[in-house]
C-alpha cells in the first residue's frame, strides 16, 4: 500500500502530457482490492504500478501463535476460491516435516478434491473474464456449474468455500456413496457444460478479438519475474509441479499439460479452459482407482515436529504455492512463510500492461486471475 | 561457482559476496539459476537470516542461498538487478523485518501502509496484542 497521491506527470516525446489514472481498489474488474496506478499517454498505458496490501491480515504472524492443526482454517482464507489446494499444500508440508504416511484412500480423495477445486476455480475465472470484457451472460453459466461443485464440497465437508477438509494425516471424513454418485453425474455433465462455454464465450468472435495478440511478453521476462502457473505455461513452458515433481500420488495419473505458443491474453485464457478437461481426466482416473480403507492415518494427538525446516510446494490453479516452515520443536511453528503465486504473478502487471490500450487493462488483470486474499496474505 | 560450497542444496553467502555469488549462479552454464522463486527471512533473535530460493528451469535444480545479518542493522545488497521477482519479494521482507535492501529501485512499502506499520510485524520482538476487552465483556 504505497503512495496515495498521484505522481507528477511528464511530457511524452510527441509533446503530449502524461497523466495518471487510479484504478481500484474498489473497481469491479480488479477481483478484490487490487489497486493499479496507471500512467497514460492518451489511451495507451505507459506504466502500471500495482498497489497491494489492502487485505493484509498478517497470516504468517498468526501462524506463530497457533498449533499446526489450528492453522488449517487460515489456509482456506488465502486463495479463497481454491481452498482445497491450499489445505492440501499446507498439510503435505507438515506431513513432510513429521514424516507421516497418508492412507491410500485419503490420497485419492485429496486428488479428487484438489482437481475439483481447480475446475471450480477455472470456471469462476472463465465467467469473471467474460464479465470483465462485457459478456454479462457468460458468467451466469459458469457460476451455475461451479455451484454444482460447491454443493459436492458441501456434502463432503459441510461448507461451500472454506473447507478445512484436508487434515494433517488424511482427510476430515470419508466420502459417501451419494457423493460418488453425484460426482459421476458431474463428470458426465461436464462435456456438455464445456460445449456451452465454447459456443457462448470461447467461440465468440468479439471475445477472441479482444484477447488475441494483446500483451505479449517474452518468456525470459516472465521467468525473471517469478511468474508460475497458467500464465507461464501460456508462454510455452511446460512447467507444472504435478508433473515435474509429483506430490502425493500425482505420478499415477495420465494427463496433459496444456501449453501455449504466443503467450498473449487469449492463450492465457485458453490454458484454464484446457486445464478443466485435464482435471476431469484425473478425477475420473482417481474415481476408478479409489481403494477402500481408512481416510485418516494414526497420528499423535499433539503434533510436535522435530527441530528443522521444510519447504513444500504444490501446483494450485494460480501457480506454485509453497509453505516454508521452521520448527523449533514446539507445538507451534517458529516461522511460517507462504510463497503465494498471486503475489509474484502480480509483479508482472507492469510488464503486461505497458503498451496496451486502457480498455484492455481489465482483460490483462482478468487473465492473470489474481486472488487478493492470497497476494496480501 | 565452487560446488563444494553447496551443502545439502544450500549455499551460505555474506552481504559482501552476495552479488558476486548470485551473478555466478545466474550465469553458470550447465544449470543456470534463472528463477528466484521466493525471498523470505527468519528472525533468529540476534540475527536475521535472509533466504533466497533459486530454481533452474533447465535442470529443475533447487538452491537455497542464506545470508545472515545482524538484527540491529540488517543491510544487504538488492538482487533485483538479476531477478525481477526480487522487486516484490524484497519489499515484503523490508516491510515485515525492517531489512534494508541497498540499491532496490523501488523501496516503498508494499504490504505496509505508506508510512509503514511503525513496527516490524514478523520480528520476534513484536508480540501480537491480545484481543481488546469487550465492553461488559466476558
Amino acid at each position: 500500500m504505497a503512495q496515495m497521491r498521484m505522481e507528477p506527470n511528464g511530457i511524452t516525446a510527441s509533446g503530449t502530457e502524461l497523466y495518471c489514472l487510479n484504478m481500484g481498489p474498489q473497481h469491479p474488474s480488479t477481483h478484490g482490492v487490487l489497486r493499479v496506478m496507471l500512467e497514460l499517454d492518451g489511451e495507451t498505458v505507459v506504466k502500471a504500478t500495482p498497489i497491494l496490501g489492502y487485505l493484509h491480515r498478517g497470516i504468517e504472524k498468526l501462524a506463530e501463535v497457533r498449533t499446526y492443526p489450528q492453522f488449517i482454517p487460515y489456509t482456506d482464507r488465502l486463495d479463497y476460491v481454491s481452498s482445497m489446494c491450499n489445505n492440501l499444500a499446507y498439510c503435505q508440508t507438515v506431513e513432510k516435516l513429521m514424516g507421516f504416511e497418508v492412507p491410500e484412500r485419503a490420497e485419492y480423495i485429496r486428488v479428487m478434491m484438489a482437481e475439483l477445486n481447480r475446475i471450480a476455480s477455472h470456471m469462476l475465472f472463465i465467467g469473471a473474464t467474460a464479465l470483465d470484457l462485457g459478456g454479462m451472460s457468460g458468467m451466469m453459466y459458469t457460476f451455475r456449474d461451479r455451484e454444482y461443485i460447491l454443493d459436492l464440497f458441501n456434502l463432503a465437508s459441510g461448507s461451500r468455500l472454506t473447507y478445512s477438509y484436508v487434515r494433517i494425516g488424511g482427510v476430515m471424513n470419508d466420502i459417501s456413496e451419494e457423493f460418488i454418485g453425484l460426482l459421476r453425474q458431474f463428470l458426465a455433465d461436464l462435456p456438455g457444460m464445456m460445449q456451452e462455454y465454447d459456443e457462448l464465450i470461447n467461440g465468440n468472435e468479439i471475445f477472441q478479438a479482444r484477447l488475441k495478440g494483446v500483451s505479449i511478453v517474452p518468456v525470459e521476462r516472465l521467468i525473471s519475474l517469478g511468474v508460475t502457473g497458467p500464465v507461464l505455461r501460456a508462454a510455452g513452458l511446460r512447467d507444472d509441479l504435478r508433473v515435474k515433481r509429483p506430490y502425493g500420488i500425482y505420478d499415477r495419473f495420465h494427463f496433459e499439460i496444456p501449453t501455449g505458443t504466443v503467450g498473449d491474453n487469449w492463450e492465457r485464457y485458453l490454458m484454464r479452459v484446457l486445464e478443466i478437461r485435464e482435471s476431469a481426466k484425473i478425477i475420473a482416473q482417481a474415481l476408478a482407482g479409489l481403494p477402500e480403507g481408512p481416510v485418516m492415518a494414526k497420528i499423535p494427538k499433539v503434533i510436535r515436529p522435530p527441530v528443522g525446516e521444510v519447504y513444500h510446494a504444490n501446483e494450485t490453479p494460480r501457480g506454485e504455492l509453497g509453505f516454508y516452515i521452521v520448527s523449533d520443536g514446539t507445538t507451534k511453528p517458529y516461522r511460517l512463510h507462504i510463497r503465494r503465486p498471486t503475489f509474484y504473478n502480480l509483479g508482472c502487471v507492469d510488464a503486461l500492461c505497458r503498451g496496451v490500450k486502457i480498455a484492455d487493462v481489465p482483460a490483462v488483470l482478468a487473465v492473470l486471475d489474481p486472488c487478493m486474499g492470497e497476494a496480501d496474505a | 561457482m565452487n560446488e563444494e560450497r553447496i551443502i545439502n542444496g544450500e549455499l551460505t553467502a555474506t552481504p559482501a559476496t552476495l552479488i558476486q555469488d548470485m551473478s555466478e549462479l545466474r550465469a553458470q552454464a550447465e544449470s543456470p539459476f534463472d528463477r528466484l522463486l521466493d525471498v523470505t527471512a527468519v528472525d533468529r533473535g540476534e540475527a536475521i537470516e535472509i533466504i533466497y530460493r533459486l530454481n533452474s528451469l533447465k535442470t529443475d535444480r533447487d538452491l537455497v542461498v542464506r545470508v545472515t545479518l545482524p538484527a540491529a542493522d540488517p543491510r544487504v545488497p538488492s538482487v533485483a538487478e538479476l531477478w525481477e521477482s526480487a522487486l516484490f519479494g524484497e519489499r515484503e521482507v523490508q516491510d515485515m523485518f525492517g531489512v534494508v535492501f541497498e540499491g532496490h529501485p523501488d523501496p516503498r512499502p508494499l504490504l505496509a501502509p505508506e508510512e509503514g506499520f511503525g513496527f516490524y510485524p514478523l520480528r520476534k520482538s513484536y508480540k501480537l496484542p491480545g484481543r481488546p476487552a469487550q465492553p461488559g465483556g466476558r
